[in-house]
């Protein structure tokens, strides 16, 4: 696995602009190897996912580049600034969207936001622009432990971008949203990213991560086992073959390595007799269970 | 530490915590106890009242009277002209008693020519007969410059040394259960309310949003604010409503102080280590009860050997400092040491939070 993800590891792709860049990063608790010498980079604007399964090291990952927990061992650099050395220059440009809808429920939409909005020293002007952005500007004077999840979700994703921050890190922030809202979710860190924003994603969502992400690393019993696009990791996991539905309703499966079977797709198209193909390319999640054993 | 950041959390905890049930009621109970000693019992109790009706006549002797009954009656003075007048209101039962002096009273007793003096008195009053008849006869013999039959000396008999005093006595009941009621709001504010809003940041994970951008020593310390920002709230207006004000406002002011820092000091500790609010508030009363119990045993009831154990409490000797504040007196001796076993409490409760708070980032 370990010769896997050395082999999976690749400089980030979209720019020389590096924003995260990890180096043999690991975490021990006692004989635990929490997270365990992995090393990776993310590029600036780059949605980034995360998969693993539940114990895999995520969160350690998480809590590690967000100044939270201090690496066992190997460095870190967040847009240029080591994790540890410079915690303090690191944590303005960053921000989180937890897994849990940690919101103060008695305080008001707005009251939360202003209270992130002095800590992070920006006007309060910002917080009429996001509670805008995020469609909660006519909830924003009620409790919010009266809002639905999906406003929650809303409300957390601006407490988020309070900062206009450089680096997102989203933990499963899909979660428990209608499909409405996951999806205007969804468009959100599309726009984010296409802004400018780094995005650091960990779901257990395959379709989303697939949909989303420029690149997809899987974490397995804290070591990186697979890090490349979602089509690489398809394609290099996946079969080389396609399976043909003719007119006379007989299911064929072509290999397309093999010179017989491209004779035989270029005989069946040329005599029309091809009613579908499909390739047997294999999903994010099929990848998953390759290398993990198990899916998500 | 970031003073923005505590600024901003601080603010944030001033609203949203009181508006928690559990921490709203930590301070209302004891307000509610308070008040409810504050009604039922009255600094001191009033001295009888009697009415003295007397001729006019430009003697002395009333006034004289007055004063020899200072400490055990409250003597209204009222001059009428006749005796009539004067018989008139002991049957309306207007007076206690009547005194019918004759004109050049005062002149006669000093030329010693034995005037005559009449007393009337009413079937029932506040003050017994005897006691005036009696105070009447005291005050004539010392106009007349008689040497009373026997030299007459009074003393006040103590507890023996070392028994403490009996604040029930010393303070009034009024006083010593405000002052108790005190002591409880301190407690309940920094050993519930205080770990209270802390616990309940760890529980919902709000404190993984703050400590993102700011430092958990910075949370605490907002915590801590807000602990000592409710006790003082609590404090003035506990005092206000009970319209009670200290004789010696920097012994009562530095006492409740230096408890409030220590309690706080430990309700942070506390915060840390229970894993839910709803935890602490099922079993915070059980570590409460030791510590506010001593407010309402010391200088009142003496457990022999378990006093040792009381006075170690912080509430003890804020209690102490607190009562000696409040009278003006020193009602417990040695203050000093109540402050020494404050500030040791302090160091201990803090020096165990900097060690706590050191060991958070790992």
């Amino acid at each position: 696995m370990a010769q896997a993800a050395t082999d999976v590891e690749q400089t980030a792709r979209h720019n020389d602009d590096v924003m995260i860049e990890v180096e043999g990063l690991s975490k021990h608790f006692g004989d635990i190897r929490a997270v365990d010498d992995i090393t990776f980079s993310v590029s600036r604007g780059e949605i980034f996912s995360f998969l693993g399964h539940n114990g895999a090291g995520k969160t350690t990952t998480i809590r590690m580049l967000t100044g939270r927990s201090r690496p066992t061992s190997g460095s870190a650099r967040i847009n240029g600034m080591d994790i540890v050395q410079q915690r303090e220059q690191i944590l303005p440009i960053i921000n989180v969207v937890p897994e849990d809808q940690n919101l103060y429920e008695r305080l008001t939409g707005r009251a939360n936001l202003n209270l992130f909005a002095d800590l992070y020293n920006v006007p309060r002007q910002r917080v009429d622009d996001l509670l805008d952005q995020v469609d909660l500007q006519e909830a924003s004077a009620r409790a919010t432990k009266t809002y639905s999840s999906g406003m929650k979700q809303r409300l957390l994703i601006a407490r988020a971008l309070i900062n206009s921050p450089e680096l997102l890190f989203l933990d499963e922030p899909t979660r428990g949203l209608d499909p409405a809202s996951a999806k205007e979710l969804r468009d959100m860190i599309l726009e984010l990213s296409n802004q400018g924003t780094t995005v650091f994603l960990t779901t257990h969502l395959m379709e989303e991560a697939d949909d989303l992400s420029h690149r997809v690393a899987f974490i397995s019993q804290g070591q990186l086992v697979a890090l490349d696009s979602p089509r690489e990791l398809k394609l290099r996991f996946g079969e080389r073959a396609a399976d043909v539905l003719l007119t006379d309703r007989s299911e064929h499966k072509i290999t397309l390595d093999d010179p017989g079977d491209a004779r035989q797709l270029a005989e069946w198209m040329s005599a029309g007799q091809v009613l579908s193909m499909h390739s047997r390319e294999g999903s994010l999640e099929d990848v998953f269970i390759e290398i993990a054993g198990r899916s998500l | 530490m970031n003073l923005r950041n505590i600024n901003a959390i601080y603010r944030k905890d001033l609203v949203d915590a009181i508006k928690d049930a559990r921490v709203l009621l930590a301070l209302i109970v004891p307000f509610g106890i308070a008040i409810l000693y504050n009604f039922m019992f009255e600094d001191e109790e009033p001295l009888p009242e009697a009415t003295v009706a007397y001729t006019e006549v430009g003697s002395s002797l009333p006034e004289r009277l007055s004063e020899a009954l200072s400490d055990t009656v409250d003597l209204q003075l009222e001059p009428h002209d006749s005796e009539n007048e004067i018989r008139q209101l002991l049957q309306d039962e207007d007076a206690s008693m009547g005194l019918i002096i004759p004109k050049g009273f005062d002149q006669a007793i000093e030329a010693g020519e034995q005037p005559p003096l009449q007393l009337l008195f009413r079937d029932s009053g506040n003050v017994p007969v005897n006691t005036l008849g009696s105070a009447v006869d005291l005050v004539v013999r010392q106009m007349a410059g008689t040497s009373p039959p026997v030299q007459m000396s009074q003393e006040m008999v103590s507890p023996p040394e070392g028994s403490g005093p009996n604040l029930f006595d010393d303070l009034g009941m009024r006083l010593y259960f405000v002052m108790a009621a005190m002591m409880m709001l301190i407690g309940m504010i920094g050993v519930l309310a205080v770990p209270i809003i802390l616990a309940e940041e760890a529980e919902k994970k709000t404190l993984e949003a703050l400590t993102l951008i700011a430092s958990y020593l910075d949370v605490v310390v907002a915590k801590a604010l807000v602990g000592i920002t409710y006790l003082a709230l609590g404090v003035g207006l506990l005092l206000g409503m009970t319209q009670t004000w200290p004789e010696d406002p920097a012994v009562f002011f530095s006492g409740v102080a230096m408890l409030g820092v220590a309690l706080v000091g430990f309700g942070l500790l506390l915060g840390g280590l229970f894993k839910s609010a709803n935890q602490l508030n099922n079993w915070g009363g059980l570590i409460l009860m030791p510590i506010i119990a001593p407010a309402f045993v010391i200088g009142v009831w003496e457990p022999g050997a378990f006093q040792y154990v009381i006075e170690a409490i912080p509430v003890a000797q804020g209690m102490k400092l607190a009562v000696n504040g409040i009278s003006g007196e020193a009602i417990f001796a040695n203050i000093w040491i109540a402050y020494a076993i404050l500030a040791a409490w302090i160091v201990v409760f803090y020096a165990a939070l900097i060690f706590r708070l050191s060991r958070i980032r790992n």
